[in-house]
């Protein structure tokens, strides 16, 4: 079991639950840090909507508001505004990815 | 063309025809019992009267002589010491002397020579039931009709001495019993009569109703219109209590029936939609370019899931109307469950500009967490979608004598009254919300919820906007 996960100069520590980005200490909250722990288990992999529901909500319902986007972006906002590379992307009536390769 | 209400073809004939053959014949064998028993018995009673007096004046003859015998019965009709009503015209006497004269009668003398036995004028009544000590000589029994009113029963005694006695009772007596009891026979058959006329008009009518019957519920299978009532005129007895019961149960199913129909014809045309859409662009695939491709695929797996969406709540919701009990039932805190929630909405809310506060006291019931979750989550999105910029939504959990309450109150429009109970008709979609994107299904969910754990949702007025109250009974 890895305590750390990194994805390009995006590292977790899940252990001390501190998250940094190319050197930089990023605050998340608590279910931030568990939806970035999740992509970033699935680093370069499409996630769902859905995957996310379940995964990290233990939710099984359908919501029919885009509630899981407001979520992302305010992760993104994070762990991505103001770096060149952007690493969490949408993948249009997918999901999402985490990583670029 | 109307079939004959009678005939052997039909069980109710044949039955009506065993009815009259059995009842005919039980009323004849009934008057002919009737008569016979009649006449014999009172022949009896009569010959046993005369017996009895026939004793009584043996012993006056030989105690007192014939003379004194024949005296007494003068006194006995004269002085009527009997008391009896019909005393003068029943009784008759005839004592003659060993010579042959006539002490007392008061009826003719005869000769049984020369009578013709031919006629029952004079007939020797050899089958009178007679009960008789060894010591009485033999006794003779005649029906003797001396005139139509004079028509008498008679029995002679020859005494040792060669003296005469006889004894005499009125027949006429006994004929007009038995006039008597032909009229009653005549009133119990007509009684019979009528009401066997009642009974058939009876069965008739009730016939009558079980093929009006028939032939709506004939018309209603042949036709599959359930519109038809069967005509009723509102009676007590038995076809007639069932034509209502059979039209309220007309009444339902075709209710029943509608309900399906619509909501047949709402998922249609809500399916209708994305359909068009997916063959709009199933049609454009054909003479798009390859990276266009791309991105049409994914539009159309849009609106397949969106049609997925939709049959995934129908099943759901009969599913959970089905009325079988829940997979889980775990006790489940309400607070904790709104509290992930709100964490889970609040972003969004905000994003939208909504304010989303909580006020949760701890209560809990048995259930299935995800369904509670499904059905907070939808009242939310509800909110969401209907409350206008800048608005207010607010939850809270709380224990009101013993009712486990979620409520969440928002400043929207509110629902007007006339719609309160329509919205949580499947697909049924409010004028304010038929603009906005969802499936109507959303209420109709939280209810088949709700229902399912034995809960009650109720819309209320939230000064302004609209107050959601589910209360579970614990």
């Amino acid at each position: 079991m890895p305590t750390q996960l990194t994805v390009e100069d995006l590292e977790i520590d899940l252990m001390k639950r501190r998250v940094t980005r190319a050197g930089d200490c990023i605050e998340l909250k608590a279910k931030e840090f568990a939806l970035l722990e999740f992509l970033a288990r699935h680093k370069n992999e499409v996630v769902t909507r859905t995957m996310l529901l379940e995964k990290v909500w233990q939710y099984h319902f359908d919501p029919q508001t885009n509630v899981i986007d407001v979520h992302i972006s305010r992760l993104r906002s994070k762990i991505d505004r103001g770096y060149a590379n952007p690493l969490l992307h949408t993948i249009r009536g997918v999901g999402y990815r985490l990583g670029n390769a | 063309m109307k079939a004959p209400f009678l005939t052997l073809a039909k069980p109710r004939g044949r039955f009506t025809l065993i009815y009259i053959i059995l009842f005919g014949l039980s009323l004849v064998f009934g008057y002919m019992n009737t008569q016979l028993v009649d006449w014999n018995d009172s022949l009896a009673r009569l010959g046993q009267e005369i017996d009895s007096e026939m004793m009584a004046l043996e012993m006056i003859v030989r105690t007192e002589g014939i003379e004194a015998t024949a005296q007494h019965c003068r006194d006995l009709l004269e002085r009527n010491v009997l008391g009896a009503k019909d005393f003068e015209s029943n009784r008759f006497y005839r004592i003659e002397s060993n010579e042959g004269e006539t002490l007392f009668a008061n009826f003719p003398a005869w000769d049984v020579e020369n009578i013709d036995s031919r006629f029952d004028d004079f007939v020797k009544l050899d089958d009178l039931p007679r009960d008789r000590g060894g010591e009485f000589p033999t006794w003779e029994y005649f029906r003797w009709r001396i005139n139509p009113d004079f028509d008498l029963l008679v029995r002679n005694l020859e005494l040792p001495d060669g003296s005469l006695l006889a004894l005499g009772r009125d027949l006429n007596f006994i004929e007009d019993i038995r006039i008597a009891n032909a009229a009653l026979i005549g009133l119990i058959v007509a009684l019979f009569a009528a009401g066997g006329i009642m009974g058939l008009g009876m069965i008739r009518s009730a016939y009558q109703r079980v093929d009006t019957i028939l032939s709506t519920c004939h018309s209603i299978i042949n036709t599959g219109n359930l519109s038809k009532r069967i005509e009723s005129e509102g009676g007590t007895y038995d076809p007639e209590r069932l034509a209502p019961a059979l039209n309220d149960m007309l009444d339902r199913i075709e209710r029943s029936f509608m309900a399906m129909q619509l909501s047949a014809a709402n998922i249609a045309h809500d399916l209708k939609t994305p359909l068009a859409r997916i063959r709009t662009k199933v049609e454009s695939l054909q003479q798009g370019q390859k990276d266009e491709l791309n991105e049409r695929a994914k539009e159309i797996l849009v609106e397949i899931e969106r049609m997925q969406k939709i049959f995934n709540a129908l099943i759901q919701i009969a599913l959970l109307e089905s009325g079988k009990p829940l997979n889980k039932k775990d006790s489940v805190a309400l607070d904790d469950v709104v509290s992930g929630l709100v964490d889970f909405y609040i972003s969004v809310f905000e994003e939208k500009g909504l304010i989303l506060t909580c006020d949760l006291s701890p209560v809990s019931i048995e259930g299935d967490r995800q369904l509670l979750e499904q059905m907070l989550s939808n009242l939310l999105e509800n909110a969401l979608k209907y409350v206008p910029e800048k608005g207010k939504v607010h939850v809270e959990t709380y224990l009101d004598r013993g009712v486990v309450v979620a409520r969440v109150t928002d400043s929207g429009q509110g629902i007007p009254d006339a719609q309160k109970l329509r919205v949580f008709e499947k697909f049924y979609r409010g004028q304010s919300s038929r603009s906005s994107e969802g499936n109507g299904l959303g209420l109709s969910i939280v209810k088949a919820i709700a229902d399912a754990h034995g809960g009650e949702v109720s819309l209320s007025d939230g000064d302004p906007g609209l107050k959601v109250t589910i209360g579970f009974e614990r």
